[in-house]
């Protein structure tokens, strides 16, 4: 068994475990944004499916199995990250250019735009999970209403454009992952590979499209 | 002779792998534009030794663009601005008269630079000694319809076994990964009938001494498919990908075991 795990934190295998992790992370944004879409239905439609989320014996096993998604990613990535830095050696071209006629900037800012992600989970799960932030400081625990408190964090203005920063980031992140995922398990076809893109794309821009309505109507509603 | 070039060139000189590097600036006059990049570099060199300095050392074998030896990062392109085409298949009718060229070595932990623009790439050597074979000798061509092999089959080895070991793939990659080179020689021996009785413990092999040797990891940027001179494809990188994780799920390790 000890190949098997060696073989595993291979470059290839950690390509597969960053792949399949982002893919069930963008499982997770698209159930997350159907949920929060509850918002926009007011208070007791909120309310009602914070209540059955809340009340779920399935929500900590799944808060568990995210968290771990989320540290696997982020550990895999990084790490995949130095390798490649290093690959290139001490000193690197006086001049490079593209073949392709691409510049790269979605691989290239992967590693940024997920850095910053990462700090605005940090943030949210402290201002939405654990409801630490202002007027809203621990309510919202089991059985609680929490239409007004999500509110409160999304009206705030520093927090709502963070948020909505952190969205527009994760557009190029998830438009180039989502594909990437499929490459690096194996699974891209050279006859679908226009239709791999656009699925991408429209996939990123549709979920964060979604999820950066929430602040902008909060600000404008409330 | 009107037409030809006059040429101001941006070459990068090393003593030896321990001495630190720079560039040099020269000037070659009256290139014929029915000269090839190698050619090229001959002139200058007969000019340096005509002033008593030191050749620029450069690898080149075959100059018929199907060895692998020759290989230069020429203004920030490998192999320079075309597709499907290694330095030495390079003509100088694709520049222009008065053009400064930056030539670099290629760049690459694991290919340290010997001299000049001359690399050490034997890590791809060592990556086939891992496992870049088929143990058994197969003798003379054998009778046509013994072993039956898809025609698709045929055309998907013969495209990844067209790869020369050049290392454009590695020196175009902004991760310096190697991915597109091993792809190609796992998937021509994986999709024929000969190489899939090692096909698991080959990939596993293979892909253990790539990371052994520092090569980065594929983001996808299909940059090394079109810098390959040999038009390999990337979906290389994905049959690559696929075979690994037969082999974690299929195979029964790297070494051969008792049951093999």
């Amino acid at each position: 068994m000890k190949w098997f795990i060696e073989a595993c934190a291979s470059s290839i295998g950690r390509k597969v475990i960053t792949g399949l992790t982002g893919l069930f992370l963008c499982l997770f944004l698209l159930i997350h944004l159907t949920g929060n879409l509850n918002l926009l239905g007011g208070e007791a439609k909120f309310d009602a499916y914070a209540n059955f989320m809340h009340a779920n014996p399935a929500t900590p096993i799944l808060e568990i199995g995210l968290l771990a998604g989320v540290f696997l990613h982020v550990a895999m990535a990084l790490g995949l990250a130095m390798k490649n830095t290093s690959a290139r050696g001490d000193s690197s071209y006086a001049m490079v250019r593209s073949k392709r006629g691409g510049d790269h900037v979605m691989s290239k800012v992967m590693v940024y735009t997920g850095l910053v992600i990462l700090v605005f989970l940090l943030l949210h799960v402290y201002q939405m999970r654990f409801m630490k932030f202002g007027a809203a400081k621990g309510l919202c625990a089991t059985g609680e209403p929490c239409f007004n408190s999500t509110i409160d964090v999304l009206k705030h203005a520093p927090t709502a454009l963070f948020y909505i920063l952190a969205c527009v980031l994760l557009i190029p992140h998830v438009a180039h992952g989502f594909q990437s995922a499929f490459r690096s398990l194996g699974l891209h076809n050279e006859r679908y590979n226009g239709l791999f893109n656009k699925i991408s794309y429209g996939f990123a821009l549709a979920v964060m499209g979604g999820f950066i309505s929430l602040p902008v109507w909060a600000l404008i509603k409330f | 002779m009107s037409g030809n070039l006059n040429l101001t060139l941006k070459v990068w000189r090393q003593k030896d792998a321990k001495s630190a590097g720079r560039f040099e600036t020269y000037k070659v006059a009256d290139i014929s534009t029915d000269m090839s990049f190698l050619e090229m570099l001959d002139v200058l060199n007969e000019q340096l030794q005509n002033e008593g300095k030191e050749p620029v050392a450069f690898d080149h074998d075959c100059r018929e663009g199907i060895c692998g030896s020759c290989g230069l990062m020429i203004n920030g392109h490998a192999h320079g601005p075309d597709r499907a085409t290694t330095t030495c298949q390079l003509h100088m009718r694709r520049f222009h008269d008065g053009e400064t060229i930056v030539i670099e070595p290629w760049r690459a932990k694991p290919f340290p630079v010997i001299r000049d623009l001359v690399v050490d790439r034997s890590a791809f050597d060592r990556i086939i000694q891992r496992g870049g074979y088929v143990s058994v000798n197969t003798g003379n061509a054998p009778e046509a319809n013994s072993t039956p092999v898809p025609q698709p089959n045929q055309m998907t080895a013969m495209d990844a076994a067209a790869c020369i070991g050049c290392g454009a793939c590695v020196a175009s990659c902004k991760n310096a990964s190697a991915m597109l080179f091993v792809g190609a020689k796992v998937s021509q021996y994986a999709v024929l009938p000969q190489g899939r009785p090692e096909r698991e413990r080959r990939v596993l092999r293979m892909v253990a001494q790539m990371d052994e040797e520092g090569f980065g990891a594929c983001t996808n940027t299909l940059e090394c498919e079109a810098a390959c001179p040999a038009g390999v494809k990337v979906s290389n990188i994905q049959r690559l990908n696929r075979e690994y994780l037969r082999a974690l799920f299929l195979g029964t390790g790297p070494e051969p075991s008792a049951e093999d």
